[in-house]
């Protein structure tokens, strides 16, 4: 699995290359985001603009990451596909995970 | 005449499917399993709430049958698809192990805690959440798994989960 990495002015900003997070990948991911991630450095922005799918390994990933990161460094996860979104509502991780707004505004409330 | 299986035992098939297949339970052939019932599922289900929920039952049933049914041995696992007016049945059959009854859908578990941070037990949470009619059967040579989801049920969770979150988010 791919990560690209940016710096950018709300911190490193993480870019995850792949269509899903699943069973089959959550290992994976979790190896390649230690790989590029210090314990210790700017805030994490986890952008899953290029992934379309989550299921509940890829949700314990997500948590496990949090939980590593949130205190030492914060973590945002931003640009969550529709079904990502929705997993996130059913499981209301999105209470404990800090979710950004995509940067295009909304008026919809 | 024939010997008919009785209804306890067996939900009846009352029609031939629109879309079934047969695939190795492996965690690497999921997503296009998924992919290919995506793409067999009518036009107008396409950008619905359907379309998403399909996909998130389906992987998670999947992976119960992989992790636990198939848990020690090498399997197949057969899916069959109807149209329903507003939505689809479905019906999963695995030639693997009982489900242990903590990982099986008759146990009523409790949704995990959010604010506990747990990395497992999303799998049924999202299954229940989102299916209807939720049927499991053991048979002598493996499990089946029916269920629904529909467009008017997906409506009424999509509300809930909503309601849910609005005044109560971030009191912790």
């Amino acid at each position: 699995m791919q990560i690209e990495t940016q710096n950018s002015a709300e911190g490193l900003r993480l870019r995850v290359m792949a269509p899903r997070i699943d069973a089959a990948t959550a290992l994976a991911f979790k190896e390649k985001i230690r790989e590029v991630v210090q314990p210790d450095g700017s805030a994490i922005v986890l952008d899953l603009a290029t992934v379309s799918f989550i299921d509940s390994s890829g949700l314990g990933a997500l948590v496990s990451l949090h939980k590593a990161l949130h205190d030492v460094r914060g973590i945002t996860f931003t640009n969550l596909s529709p079904a990502v979104a929705q997993v996130f509502r059913l499981t209301r991780l999105d209470e404990v995970l800090h979710v950004l707004a995509p940067q295009e505004t909304h008026d919809a409330s | 005449m024939f010997w008919r299986p009785k209804r306890h035992m067996m939900p009846v098939e009352p029609t031939p499917a629109h879309f079934q297949t047969r695939f190795a339970a492996n965690h690497l052939v999921t997503g296009e399993v998924l992919a290919e019932v995506l793409k067999g599922l009518p036009p107008e289900i396409a950008e619905t709430a359907l379309h998403i929920a399909i996909q998130i039952v389906l992987a998670e049933v999947i992976n119960n049958i992989i992790d636990h049914a198939y848990r020690d041995t090498l399997g197949q696992i057969e899916l069959k698809l109807w149209h329903r007016p507003q939505g689809v049945q479905v019906m999963i059959h695995d030639q693997g192990q009982p489900m242990p009854l903590e990982h099986g859908p008759q146990t009523r578990l409790s949704a995990p805690d959010p604010h506990a941070l747990p990395e497992r037990g999303f799998g049924w949470l999202l299954i229940r959440s989102l299916a209807h009619d939720l049927r499991y059967t053991r048979l002598p040579d493996g499990n089946q798994l029916s269920f629904q989801l529909s467009l008017p049920h997906l409506e009424q969770v999509t509300k809930a989960s909503h309601r849910q979150l609005s005044p109560a988010t971030g009191a912790l």
